[in-house]
């Protein structure tokens, strides 16, 4: 376990007075709060913060904490490392929670560990409280979409043993997943997070759907999109070919002299929503050779000399 | 391995399981409702009767849990959800005109 000195989480000097204490507090609070930060380790972050300021706002906290940072520099000066540490005053990796709940337990007993600062609640309570709400990210590729799907859901629980310590049980689910689900919407699972203290409620699981980024179309809603590449005589001729779809091919007609980001709509072969399908378009794409043969290069300039077009008249307007 | 089928139920969410959820009561859920910052799908005469979205659950966490941590107004976290709001459609948007732009100049 290491020693975690709190006046260096929150960037204050230990002589910091009350009012020093509360603003780093809320500068740091409102950088890191996990709901509205996007720092990678927002949440371990603002746990450490919350932590320190528990212990640093309080006057008979913060003296029984100082004597122990006295007593650890004192040791750490003489080669002896107090709490098992390795004397210097680098707080611990964020990601170990657990270190923080035993370095307050060490210090303070169980009272601080259950601190509203934390996610969620610790320590001894017996109080009859709902179980834990789990939210998580559940990927859905588009094709799935369009039928009722099954598909497993695994994630942790954190319990918390006879001894207090926080433990995380693997917990795994089958959910049918109605059709027409949409990229974002939320879904309920009730009763499938973590346990109830003293016979109340489970707390439940939540999931928010995010579709997975598909290799050839893009989502606007309901509708789909797919650039389809064309040759400069496919869009000045017309031509049908094969349009690749969520449920198989069709065939598309491009009509003649269609344009570079012209968009084609097919109906109702967009995604699914719980009234009706939506759309997919077509972006048309002119592209050319990207080498020509000598052979090609004298139609091209024969093309050139007899077409009667300038791309850029309107310049000259 | 347990099996779960969403329901139309799952879809929709009491002002009692609401408050439970986000260890509010319901008088604070009322005045969230005043600041908009959680409506109801249907809205009867009492607060009892009123149903939210799934993800109405989520803002009034959330709302919760700035409110405890930050000691702000309500006004303020209103604020802060819209722009949190805001700035997600934002990058999402952002990400899908990527997308594109890339597919559109790289598609041959």
């Amino acid at each position: 376990m290491n020693f975690k000195d709190y006046y260096s989480v929150l960037g204050i000097e230990p002589q910091a007075d009350d009012k020093a204490v509360k603003v780093a507090y809320k500068k740091l609070a409102r950088q890191y709060h996990p709901d509205v930060s996007k720092h990678p380790d927002a949440e371990a972050k603002f746990k450490e913060i919350g932590e320190a300021y528990e212990v640093l706002h309080n006057a008979k906290d913060r003296a029984q904490y100082d004597e122990l940072r006295r007593q650890h520099l004192h040791r750490s000066r003489s080669g002896q490392s107090a709490h098992g540490g390795q004397g210097n005053y680098q707080h611990s990796d964020p990601q170990t929670e657990q270190d923080f709940t035993d370095f307050i337990n060490s210090i303070f007993g169980a009272r601080h560990a259950g601190s509203e600062h934390g996610r969620q609640h610790r320590g001894g309570s017996t109080r009859r409280q709902k179980g834990q709400d789990i939210e998580l990210e559940f990927a859905m590729f588009l094709e799935e979409t369009l039928t009722d799907t099954t598909k497993p859901v695994d994630f942790s629980l954190k319990q918390q043993d006879a001894s207090g310590r926080i433990t995380e049980q693997p917990k795994s689910l089958k959910v049918k997943i109605p059709a027409g689900v949409a990229n974002g919407e939320r879904i309920r699972l009730k009763g499938q997070g973590g346990p109830g203290t003293t016979k109340a409620d489970n707390g439940d699981l939540y999931l928010q759907i995010r579709f997975v980024p598909h290799p050839l179309f893009d989502v606007d809603g309901q509708n789909l999109s797919i650039v389809v590449p064309i040759a400069p005589w496919e869009a000045v001729l017309g031509t049908k070919l094969k349009l690749p779809t969520l449920t198989g091919q069709i065939q598309l007609n491009i009509p003649a002299n269609s344009q570079s980001g012209q968009r084609l709509r097919i109906k109702g072969k967009g995604l699914l929503n719980k009234k009706q399908q939506g759309d997919l378009y077509a972006v048309l794409k002119v592209v050319v050779p990207s080498s020509s043969n000598d052979a090609s290069k004298t139609l091209w300039a024969e093309l050139a000399e007899k077409t009667q077009f300038d791309p850029r008249a309107t310049w000259s307007k | 391995m347990l099996q779960i089928t969403i329901s139309e139920q799952d879809s929709c969410v009491s002002s009692e399981e609401l408050c439970a959820s986000s260890d509010i009561d319901l008088h604070l859920l009322y005045e969230l409702v005043e600041h908009n910052i959680a409506n109801p799908m249907q809205q009867g005469p009492e607060p009892s009767q009123w149903q939210f979205s799934v993800a109405s659950v989520l803002t009034v966490k959330k709302a919760a849990r700035i409110k405890r941590d930050l000691a702000l107004d309500w006004e303020g976290i209103a604020l802060i959800l819209d722009l949190l709001d805001d700035r997600e459609s934002l990058e999402h948007e952002v990400i899908t005109l990527k997308q594109q732009l890339n597919r559109f100049k790289h598609a041959s």
